[in-house]
């Protein structure tokens, strides 16, 4: 399946949900918001979450700033 | 005890503290946690996926007693700002969110329009509102009628190290405010933070003149003793001022020649 991923093309196998996609991206790197087509998935939503074709998805995480 | 008040939280320290442009994390969680800081600041970003762990939230939020203060930074309208602080807060689990919209990356002068309106409808979502804001006494009152928790006028332009050039304007701002005031921006000395506080202010919001002094640690530990001498000093109650001499010791006549 074809996702675009933080802005670049990735295809991805065996993802079901959000959270599959967190756990396989960002495993033990700490806390990370999604947003799936511009929609903000809450923590509790990313397990029934699923992916679908062509979906835009973001994970963002805190930076340093001031 | 002398509390600062924010929405529902109550803060002893009245330095508050960005995370940016440190050299590296370590530094900047030692200079936090030596400042004293209760309320600190984070970016929001894209993770880089290929990159190593970058997480700021854990140690952050390890140090006792420091809530985070995520801040809108990038967005360069309303619609953005209040998508960030959405974003933010599911991050954060924290309800305070530092608006700021400077779409100039020039002078990074805070849009006054994009602010309000961002600050409008985020106090109506159940935010702890925090704008950074220009030095505007007009724009102050309106922020504070629309339900922000403090208002933040900028010293001075962002990291320029100028200190309090907006004084005079910060003054009617505290004349008028029922809120906090908060200067955010612009501070290169402790001695600037301390001013600030002398004159009223409720608290200064610190970065550049931390993270880019020589020790950032021990500079952390003088901006936390500037603050609390300012704000004993206005507590106090200074002295008023005026042109004329008015003088400290009994003006006698005794030890002229005359009378010798």
């Amino acid at each position: 399946m074809k996702i675009v991923l933080n802005g670049e093309a990735r295809e991805i196998e065996g993802i079901g949900s959000v959270a599959d996609l967190i756990r396989d991206v960002r495993a033990g790197k700490g806390r990370v918001a999604v947003l799936v087509n511009d929609d903000v998935v809450l923590a509790v939503d990313r397990e029934t979450h699923l992916l679908t074709e062509g979906d835009r998805i973001e994970i963002i995480a805190f930076a340093a700033g001031g | 005890m002398d509390k600062l008040r924010l929405g529902d939280h109550e803060f002893d320290s009245r330095l508050f503290m960005g995370t940016g442009k440190f050299s590296d994390t370590a530094t900047m969680v030692e200079a936090v946690r030596t400042s004293g800081s209760q309320l600190v600041t984070v970016a929001l970003r894209r993770v880089n996926l290929d990159g190593p762990g970058d997480d700021l939230f854990t140690p952050l939020t390890q140090i006792e007693g420091v809530t985070l203060m995520p801040n809108t930074s990038g967005a360069r309208d309303a619609q953005e700002a209040v998508r960030a602080a959405r974003i933010a807060r599911d991050l954060s689990g924290s309800p305070f969110i530092k608006v700021e919209i400077h779409p100039n990356p020039h002078h990074l002068m805070p849009d006054p329009i994009e602010t309000y309106e961002a600050c409008r409808i985020l106090a109506a979502e159940g935010f702890v509102v925090m704008p950074y804001m220009p030095a505007d006494p007009v724009l102050a009152k309106r922020l504070e009628e629309v339900g922000c928790a403090s208002v933040m006028p900028l010293g001075s332009a962002i990291g320029s190290g100028r200190g309090m050039t907006t004084a005079d304007m910060l003054r009617i701002i505290l004349r008028e405010s029922r809120i906090p005031v908060i200067v955010d921006a612009g501070l290169r000395a402790p001695s600037e933070a301390a001013a600030a506080l002398e004159m009223g202010c409720s608290a200064v919001l610190v970065n550049s003149a931390i993270a880019a002094a020589r020790e950032p640690v021990a500079m952390a530990d003088a901006f936390s003793g500037a603050v609390k001498v300012g704000r004993a000093a206005y507590l106090a109650g200074l002295m008023s001022s005026g042109d004329a001499a008015v003088a400290t010791s009994p003006l006698t006549s005794f030890l002229s020649s005359s009378e010798v």
